[in-house]
């Protein structure tokens, strides 16, 4: 789900004179380079408002100043992508378009609709390049090239995960967080036995209830583990008892009342509110959380989280889901926009999303917030990262099947074992029903 | 089949409340008739030309290109392949399809039965009511209202601690249904259907009935009706048209939707739906448009071309089985 | 509801006796439809009123009590929803499409209709279950071929080409219902012009036309109901913020609203500036509004 957000609140002067002329200095600003016009088209997925659009758009400021390109941003919101579908059909394509990894691979690049983005990967920020910004650790798990080898995506985000707790409630969490399936079975017994509600969910959200599932089978069989079951025609990979064994967890969750109350009957943010009012100690979900419910927390929550726990298996991956820009194929001023989308790796505006916006920033040197220092520290100490679902996007194969077959878990209505026949089943189907 | 036309009341003679209308099927009276029909063909094309054009462009040469596109295997963007008819075979035995099919009709049949009762008892009931007027205009309403607004209210009336169980609550029920649970989200969208449109279609309705003129029911009152007859021999038959004319407009209406079952699943609009509440064109948008995964279009096109296909049986079969029930007065 | 019909058996008519209305009894079925339907009328009304009073609360408020009053009347909320959501622009447009849309249908399809229900030949048979035909196509079967031919042309995020899109795809129904309704008006009165030597054009337009000014009417108001909540088209061919209609603004406003720091006071200020000029001109035109959807109705 595309919930990245943010709540700031406050809007900071930007200094624009001082690092402006910075900027300038190091992003080439000695007139248009070739192929480069006066102007590109921006199909941006913030809103007006927003604190990342507001962040952004005081880089666009800049950019315009310095490089006498006009910018044509469409502040479109997290539809942006779907529009871009048809678009690509013509020959008024935006240039630059942004959003989250998941959802950039099925709308560009799956269809090799995307250009290479060396030009901007080599662009020059802060006496470097921008490609060297994005950490190479990150690189290693998150597959970015296309068919040529070349990157077609340029982060200038990442999100995460974690359990998020109220660390003035629980303070013994940060000092020891549970790290194993069993120290988190044990915090949730503990819980339960002192009157709490352990776990707080949206049932409602499908793609949030299948994160759980997801996870603990990355978690069993490494990061593109889910991504293998999927693509196995005959199904059968589901029976892998490493896979039962990650749906049996997800049993025990349910089977084991740690779940709040009416999780399978409520419409978001319903249960997310209840959380960050004490209700429920912990919430499983994704780093925007704290700024998606800063409005609604009761006073004095302090936002902490500890990461997914691992299971034995020996894989403790971290989720790092790129957001980024990635230029169509097609666009007519691709010059420009890669040079914008190279421009946004500044350091200013990298610290100004992480504490403003109170996103992780793709840069490893920028600022975060306070919230957010949790996520921080452990992608930091990480050194493998998987994908939202797991990078899966086999055309429906998530919203028709995978999820639909996982709500049926989650809210207890049939057991691990059957879930797992019942995903065989399905997805054979599924597969001998696609194209070669 | 039916044939009510006999039942005008043989006491009074017609009164003429609108110039008669007359339904004369056939050629024209011959002499003058021919001239006429004649120097009328030529407005073929300024007359039909503009509307020719306009619906053959805009949407008879798109659905050609859907049909075209249904035919192969597409991700909205990038090369084509072909597939044949394999998009269709496809969607026949996908479960989901089936079930989203069966959505549709559900929306269609039930919530169409539900609104039409509803409707109709309500033009009764409304027909000598104090307030009326007020009445019909506070019912209509909710039709304007965009569905994207029930979305969100719909989440603070029956979350488990919403307005509906906090009233259950001082009522003393303290065990109120699971509202929300997926199970129970599609019968909710009926209800939330049937709140929005009726209101609509009593005010249709209404004016079918107020235009039967009162004297048929004295009529009625002086040969013994009681309200079931009158009902039966009277309102019903004088206001089939009205009836045909609705039942299209509810066919056509209820086979597209889609707003209020994508924003009550899925934190309004922001996720996809669960499955169970998928109607046809959910399933079409979901196919093409997710976001979750690559599109298809090709599944997504033949999807929906199959549901054109059932509404045009539909309609077809509708239009035949209101024909001339209408009754002339 | 066809299966309770039956040809009506003479022997009905014996009993007498009176009663007001068409159900006039006054039974207790009666009485009970009386209170549902005030009930239903009341339900509609509390509803509205809880949207506009939770307008007035932030957001920490409205989730501890939902029933709670506002404290005070400060319009805070709807300073931030109207800045917020351009939704002053989207009226505008929505007002502009809507109505451009709906009266050229009108005037597109009115002829046509006058002129297949007045023809009756193999092709005018042919033409009118052309249109007919039409009338089921779920809009999402054309919206990317839509989208495609109206970019070649340029009338992609375009209020003309979501115009020109509104015009084709009402033209079923509007030719449908007009078709209908010009076979139901008397044909002496055209017969009698043609004697006096006036042309079948003029005949429609100083003739026909005033006469069939109730089904005309009914016509536009149900385009204009239709089209002013269209969200399907309007959200795939628009892309520029100031080029959304209303329902697209809301669209947008709603998740900015829940994804940015839930903001539910915002949101509810938002929906009430949506929702009440609505029912102000409602108020105002509504009588003509239902009115006019009932005039042409099936006559």
């Amino acid at each position: 789900m595309g919930t990245q957000s943010a709540g700031r609140r406050r809007n900071v002067p930007i200094a624009l004179g001082a690092a402006g002329a910075l900027v300038c200095v190091v992003t080439a600003c000695s007139g248009t380079g070739p192929g480069s016009s006066k102007e590109f088209t921006y199909w941006s997925m913030w809103k007006q408002g927003e604190p990342q659009q507001k962040v952004i758009a005081a880089a666009v400021a800049d950019f315009q100043k310095q490089t006498g390109v006009k910018v044509k941003v469409q502040w479109q919101g997290r539809n942006n992508l779907q529009k871009l579908v048809p678009a690509l059909n013509t020959n008024s394509v935006p240039d630059l378009v942004d959003g989250p990894y998941v959802k950039l691979v099925p709308a560009l690049v799956a269809t090799r609709q995307s250009l290479g983005l060396t030009a901007a990967f080599d662009t020059a920020v802060d006496g470097t390049t921008a490609g060297k910004l994005v950490p190479a650790k990150y690189l290693k798990t998150i597959d970015i090239k296309d068919a040529a080898g070349k990157p077609w995506m340029l982060p200038y985000s990442l999100t995460s995960d974690a359990v998020w707790y109220d660390a003035a409630a629980h303070p013994e969490l940060r000092t020891d967080p549970p790290r194993t399936w069993d120290d988190f079975i044990a915090l949730l017994n503990r819980l339960k036995q002192a009157g709490q509600t352990p776990l707080a969910a949206d049932g409602d959200v499908t793609g949030y209830n299948a994160a759980y599932l997801s996870t603990l089978i990355v978690r069993n069989l490494g990061p593109g583990g889910l991504k293998k079951i999927a693509s196995d025609r005959t199904g059968n990979a589901w029976l892998d008892p490493a896979v039962l064994d990650a749906a049996k967890k997800v049993e025990q969750l349910v089977r084991g009342g740690y779940l709040i109350d009416g999780y399978k009957a409520s419409k978001w943010p319903a249960q997310q509110q209840k959380w960050a009012n004490g209700k429920a100690a912990l919430m499983f979900m994704g780093s925007w959380l704290p700024t998606e419910s800063a409005t609604y927390a009761e006073k004095g929550l302090t936002y902490a989280s500890f990461p997914f726990p691992t299971t034995g298996a020996g894989h403790d991956s971290m989720r790092a889901d790129f957001v980024g820009f990635a230029v169509p194929k097609k666009a007519h001023h691709a010059a420009d926009a890669q040079r914008f989308a190279a421009f946004l790796l500044n350091k200013k505006y990298q610290d100004e999303l992480g504490q403003e916006a109170k996103v992780i920033p793709v840069r490893a040197d920028a600022a975060t917030s306070p919230e957010m220092a949790g996520v921080k520290k452990s992608l930091d100490s990480a050194d493998s990262f998987h994908q939202q679902n797991d990078g899966v996007a086999f055309p429906g194969y998530n919203e028709k099947l995978f999820w639909a077959k996982d709500d049926e878990l989650f809210f207890g209505k049939i057991s691990a074992d059957t879930f797992v026949h019942d995903m065989q089943a399905a997805q054979a189907a599924y597969w001998k029903d696609q194209p070669q | 089949m039916i044939r009510p036309a006999e039942i005008r009341p043989a006491t009074a003679g017609p009164p003429d409340p609108a110039p008669a209308a007359e339904r004369r099927p056939g050629p024209e009276p011959a002499p003058r008739g021919g001239t006429l029909a004649r120097q009328r063909r030529r407005l073929f094309i300024p007359f039909v030309g503009p509307a020719l054009l306009l619906y053959s462009v805009l949407f008879i040469a798109p659905i050609g290109a859907a049909v075209w596109i249904s035919l192969h295997n597409w991700a909205g963007s990038g090369p084509m392949t072909w597939a044949g008819l394999r998009n269709y075979t496809r969607l026949f035995h996908d479960d989901l399809f089936t079930q989203s099919l069966r959505n549709t009709l559900e929306l269609l049949f039930v919530v169409g039965a539900a609104v039409f009762a509803i409707s109709f008892a309500l033009t009764l009931i409304l027909r000598d009511m104090a307030g009326r007027k007020a009445v019909r205009a506070v019912i209509f309403f909710p039709h304007l209202v965009n569905a994207l607004v029930y979305g969100v209210l719909v989440g603070f009336l029956f979350n488990p601690d919403g307005l509906a169980n906090s009233l259950l609550a001082h009522l003393g029920i303290h065990s109120p249904p699971q509202w929300l649970a997926q199970d129970n989200l599609f019968p909710l969208i009926m209800v939330t259907m049937t709140w929005m449109t009726t209101g609509y279609f009593t005010t249709i309705l209404m004016a079918g009935v107020d235009r039967i003129p009162v004297s048929y029911y004295e009529d009625c009152a002086l040969a013994g009706a009681g309200p079931l007859q009158r009902l039966r021999y009277v309102i019903l038959p004088l206001t089939w048209d009205v009836f045909g004319v609705c039942a299209v407009l509810w066919t056509i209406s209820s086979v597209k939707i889609f707003e209020i079952v994508w924003i009550f699943g899925g934190s309004s609009g922001n996720g996809i739906p669960p499955t169970k509440t998928w109607t046809s064109a959910v399933y079409t948008y979901a196919t093409a448009f997710s976001g979750d995964s690559v599109p298809s279009y090709g599944a997504a096109t033949a999807s929906a071309i199959l549901s054109l296909l059932l509404v045009t049986v539909l309609v077809v079969l509708l239009r035949r089985l209101m024909r001339r029930e209408a009754v002339e007065f | 509801m066809t299966s309770s019909l039956s040809a009506p058996r003479s022997g009905r008519r014996l009993r007498r006796r009176r009663g007001p209305g068409p159900l006039g009894g006054r039974g207790p079925l009666r009485t009970a439809g009386v209170a549902v339907t005030w009930l239903f009328v009341g339900a509609n009304i509390a509803g509205l009123i809880w949207l506009v009073l939770q307008a007035f609360r932030d957001t920490r408020s409205i989730l501890a009590s939902p029933w709670g009053l506002p404290r005070s009347l400060s319009p805070h909320n709807f300073v931030h929803a109207w800045t917020d959501s351009g939704f002053g622009r989207a009226a505008v447009n929505s007002v502009l499409v809507t109505g451009i849309s709906s009266v050229l249908t009108v005037a597109v399809a009115a002829p046509a209709a006058y002129w297949l229900a007045r023809q009756d030949t193999r092709l005018s048979r042919g033409l009118t279950l052309f249109f007919v035909l039409g009338l089921g196509v779920p809009v999402q079967v054309i919206l990317i071929p839509l989208f495609v031919m109206l970019n070649r042309v340029y009338l992609t995020d375009s209020l003309i080409g979501l115009n020109l899109v509104y015009i084709g795809v009402s033209l079923p129904f509007t030719v449908f219902l007009l078709t209908g309704f010009f076979r139901s008006l008397p044909k002496e009165l055209e017969e009698a012009a043609a004697l006096d030597g006036v042309s079948p054009a003029a005949t429609f337009w100083r003739i026909m036309l005033p006469i069939a000014r109730g089904g005309i009417v009914t016509a536009l108001v149900l385009q204009v109901i239709a089209h002013w909540n269209e969200t399907l088209l309007a959200l795939t061919l628009l892309q520029s913020t100031d080029k959304y209609t209303l329902p697209i603004a809301l669209i947008s406003f709603v998740q900015q609203q829940t994804y940015s720091g839930a903001d539910w006071g915002g949101l509810f200020a938002g929906l009430s500036i949506v929702v009440l000029p609505m029912l102000a001109v409602y108020i105002w035109l509504g009588r003509r509004l239902t009115e006019g959807l009932t005039l042409g109705m099936g006559k």
